[in-house]
């Protein structure tokens, strides 16, 4: 679609600015959501950008672990090619991001942060709850951007879209589309509905990230099946986000009764501490 | 004692970066990056500063105006530096050929000499 746009002769790239929209969208409806806890904003901003170096760091160890042959080239053919080689096998490695490695990594920085800081320690079931909230608002812009840049495009259909000189992924051009971006974009603003509904009515508080992780993997593997490019690799005939969808539905099919159990005997002490 | 007194140094320092993260977010890659390192920085310092302002019931502009500097400067190196599209068909779809990654890393090699 219009993967770049020039303004004064800087090439911007519009999937950098639907994530800096989704960035301040998370901001603008987090702000509203930290006023139940009396979190402060400045303790959640700081929260948020933890978030975001974790998000940065697991997206982008992802997608080099998919692309770990360039890596190995680069560094076992070091000699041959230098430093200058060593840093495309590097830059191509690494250039770019796989959400789920995002997820866990943003959930990841969440955790440290909140073991760290003493003034939001008291609110890490809290911040995750908000965190389940905003993941697929993020996720839902990051999908436009996905469509207008070209990337993570689906398979060849006759309903959809055609792509002409898209120079930075080449792959789509020429080809009538399933515009899977924005299938998932949907289906990641409808996510995020729903589990706003369930924060404001109090509904599985302290436990909406793991439903979030019984749903979105579920979305996630369906749409797999729509997409067009191998571009994260795949084992036994599913991509690895397939099989990353499965892991982290396990993950929360196990921990989710775990939780509301803990959940259960946190509140049956508190009750019998009042009641003496 | 510098608690009472708000953390100035902590400003300053965000404000500057701030500054180096607008300018510097605009010219390619490496600096695009650095620019979003320095960004961050600049945000965490000027969250630090207005929370010890905050706390002593002050208001600081320095830090007022660090923040919006290195969010804008976090905004825009964001843009500059992030597109999926980057991404190309280079990626993992050929790295997984063995037989087209091999020709990728000639054309690696040969471009380096």
């Amino acid at each position: 679609m219009f993967p770049v746009f020039e303004i004064f002769g800087k090439q911007i790239g519009v999937y950098g600015i639907m994530a800096a929209v989704g960035f301040v969208a998370c901001f603008l409806v987090g702000r509203l959501l930290i006023r139940r806890y009396d979190i402060d904003i400045y303790d959640f901003a700081l929260t948020m950008i933890a978030a975001g170096i974790g998000m940065a760091i697991g997206a982008s160890l992802l997608y080099a672990a998919t692309n770990y042959r360039y890596l190995f080239y680069g560094f076992s053919h070091f000699y041959e090619i230098g430093w200058s080689g060593l840093w495309m096998c590097v830059k191509t490695a690494l250039d770019g991001f796989v959400f789920y490695g995002g997820f866990i990594g943003a959930a990841i920085g969440i955790l440290i942060y909140t073991k760290c800081a003493k003034d939001v320690k008291a609110h890490r079931d809290h911040l995750l709850d908000i965190y389940a909230v905003l993941v697929p608002l993020f996720h839902g812009f990051g999908r436009v951007g996905c469509f207008f840049g070209g990337c993570c495009y689906g398979i060849e259909s006759p309903f959809g879209f055609t792509v002409h000189n898209n120079h930075l992924n080449p792959a789509i051009n020429d080809v009538n589309r399933f515009p899977v971006q924005l299938l998932e974009s949907g289906c990641n603003l409808l996510i995020f509905l729903l589990l706003l509904v369930l924060f404001k009515k109090h509904i599985m508080e302290k436990r909406l990230i793991y439903l979030y992780l019984l749903i979105y993997p579920i979305v996630r593997f369906s749409d797999e099946f729509l997409r067009g490019d191998g571009i994260r690799g795949s084992l036994f005939g599913l991509s690895t986000s397939q099989w990353v969808s499965i892991i982290l539905f396990i993950f929360a099919l196990v921990m989710l009764p775990i939780k509301t159990k803990k959940l259960k005997a946190q509140s049956a002490q508190a009750a019998e501490s009042d009641a003496d | 004692m510098e608690q009472q007194q708000g953390k100035k140094g902590f400003a300053i320092a965000s404000l500057v970066l701030g500054i180096v993260a607008c300018v510097i977010s605009w010219w390619g890659l490496v600096l695009g990056i650095i620019g979003i390192i320095c960004a961050v920085i600049g945000l965490i310092l000027a969250i630090q500063a207005q929370k010890s302002y905050k706390a002593i019931g002050q208001k600081n502009g320095v830090a007022t105006a660090g923040l919006v500097l290195s969010i804008i400067g976090l905004i825009l190196s964001i843009i500059g530096t992030i597109a999926c599209g980057i991404v190309c068909a280079a990626g993992t779809a050929i790295a997984n050929d063995s037989r087209i990654a091999n020709q990728l890393l000639d054309q690696i090699s040969s471009s380096v000499n």
